[in-house]
């Protein structure tokens, strides 16, 4: 890739500690997180549960302070959620009393963004996710799949530089996860942006990404990176490559060696 | 996306359920129309066949309410009364929802009026009525006060509890994509906070009416309230029930009222 251009994320040995509380000993959540990502990368942070895998992206998002190391976002320290990044979140986080258009333009409109203005980008922003029609309409009216995708029309439309995308199919059934995964290759190849996409599906995890980040527990660290090295544009019958196969499978040989070397070292 | 179209009906729901919730509400009502017919039946035969002047026929309650509708004595009351009720739960409802939100949006206010708040909401309300005469003696504020004293509590805790415990996704949401607490309080909060505010509503309202009869009763010779004054003897029973009975239906009446109109609210 190009890796000659500056990074647009950069973690140099970043961690985070929990202090002890209640009697229960510091928890260090993550520890000497070291990941450069490039401009137009798409990265998958992939590791069992509690491996810290959502923490260090709401990190690298500003929500959640990091207190050792250094992160940068094009080549600024990260001190709270900033317009060059937009969320899509786990469980859509769409706002009940507003309809798609609304919630779409929402982040323009917490920028001080015009009515007119932002609903243009966001009208523009929901056909490009797949949603022209549904404008007038209200989320609970709308399936998961479509929920999400105003969550994604959402972040297009505030126009970020890196999409952090936290595990944004995992309560969609296969058929639908499937569909959101080519659409949002597509949308990823129109805009050209960055994405780090936080999963716990293997061959997700693989199918959409230049880079895998195979994370650890106890503490939460970096594994390995594995790059994927399948042509794109990737389509249904890359899922049948003998290539995506045998990443897909490497990929779950190494978390399952994690998976099954974990319990010794859990007390509770 | 063909996905998408087939998904979007499936939140209608089917025509039988319409008519399935039809025969359930009319099979409901079979149980209490037969617990009221046994109830007045019994009443009937006591108030015939006992000498005991707290209960006399049902009859005689019934002709002596019509005597009251047609000699105008209930219609002439309740003006007063309904004026007294709609003072008081403009205020409670003004004043309540004020006075939640200050307390949801700066700690400091919640520090402050907690300890008032829970200790009002536990007290008894009735002892108050007489400190008020004491103040304002027996006219319109001493009534209205009445009316806010039961009422503004449980609009004031809803409206609290609804700001304050609002899906922290949401909050996360908006404060990742840039949302100031101006921001997060007026474009996620209050909304949010809207059904159970108007719940609070609901439940202050029938308070309220509580409010409003214990202040016609204990504070003047007014109002419907002033009615059960006049004939709380014991050679009026009759009387004295008849308004009883028209109390507890305009009661029924009012809080079904504002209930539907709030349950509409929501809906919109």
């Amino acid at each position: 890739m190009s890796s000659t251009a500056a990074p647009v994320i950069e973690a140099v040995g970043v961690g985070k500690t929990y202090p002890a509380s209640d009697g229960r000993a510091p928890f260090t959540a993550l520890s000497g997180i070291d990941l450069t990502i490039h401009p137009g990368e798409f990265v998958s942070l992939i590791g069992p549960s509690g491996c810290g895998k959502t923490t260090f992206l709401k990190m690298v998002d500003g929500l959640i302070p990091y207190d050792e190391g250094e992160l940068r976002v094009l080549g600024k320290p990260v001190s709270g959620p900033g317009p060059e990044r937009a969320v899509v979140f786990q469980n859509f986080a769409l706002l009940p009393w507003l309809t798609v258009l609304e919630n779409a333009a929402f982040g323009l409109r917490l920028r001080g963004v015009g009515k007119d203005e932002r609903d243009r980008v966001a009208r523009s922003n929901i056909e490009m996710a797949g949603l022209q029609g549904f404008e007038s309409a209200y989320p609970r009216q709308l399936s998961g799949g479509m929920q999400q995708r105003v969550g994604l029309a959402r972040a297009l439309s505030v126009d970020p530089d890196i999409f952090l995308m936290d595990e944004p199919f995992g309560s969609l059934d296969a058929q639908t996860r499937n569909l959101m995964q080519s659409d949002l290759l597509r949308v990823w190849h129109a805009s050209g942006k960055t994405v780090v996409f936080v999963t716990h599906a293997m061959d997700e995890a693989v199918f959409l990404s230049d880079r895998v980040v195979l994370m650890a527990t106890r503490p939460g660290r970096v594994s390995e990176i594995i790059d994927i090295d399948l042509p794109r544009p990737r389509t249904d019958e890359t899922r049948t490559e003998p290539r995506f196969v045998e990443l897909t499978s490497y990929v779950w040989d190494r978390l399952r060696e994690m998976i099954l070397t974990e319990p010794q070292k859990q007390s509770a | 996306m063909s996905s998408l179209t087939s998904a979007s009906s499936g939140r209608l729901e089917p025509q039988r359920s319409v008519r399935d919730r039809m025969r359930r509400r009319v099979g409901d009502q079979g149980p209490l129309l037969a617990s009221i017919l046994i109830v007045a039946a019994s009443w009937e035969i006591v108030g015939r066949t006992t000498d005991t002047i707290a209960f006399p026929p049902l009859t005689d309650i019934f002709a002596a309410l019509w005597g009251f509708l047609l000699d105008g004595s209930i219609v002439s009351n309740l003006g007063v009364s309904l004026l007294t009720l709609a003072l008081g739960m403009g205020i409670s409802i003004a004043g309540g929802i004020a006075i939640g939100a200050l307390m949801g949006r700066f700690r400091p206010v919640e520090y402050a009026l907690d300890v008032y708040i829970n200790a009002a909401m536990a007290a008894p309300m009735v002892a108050f009525v007489p400190i008020f005469i004491l103040l304002f003696g027996i006219g319109y504020p001493t009534r209205v006060l009445t009316v806010v004293i039961f009422a503004i509590f449980p609009i004031i805790v809803n409206t609290f509890a609804g700001i304050r415990n609002v899906d922290r996704s949401l909050v996360e949401m908006g404060r990742s994509f840039g949302a100031r607490e101006r921001q997060l309080f007026w474009q996620i909060r209050v909304p949010a906070a809207f059904p159970l505010l108007l719940a609070g509503i609901r439940l202050g309202t029938a308070r309220g009416v509580k409010g409003l009869i214990n202040g016609e009763v204990l504070v003047a010779v007014v109002g419907l309230g002033g009615l059960v004054n006049t004939y709380g003897t014991p050679f009026s029973m009759d009387r004295l029930w008849a308004i009883i009975f028209f109390l507890v239906a305009l009661a029924l009446v009012i809080v079904k009222l504002v209930e539907m109109g709030t349950r509409r609210v929501v809906r919109a």
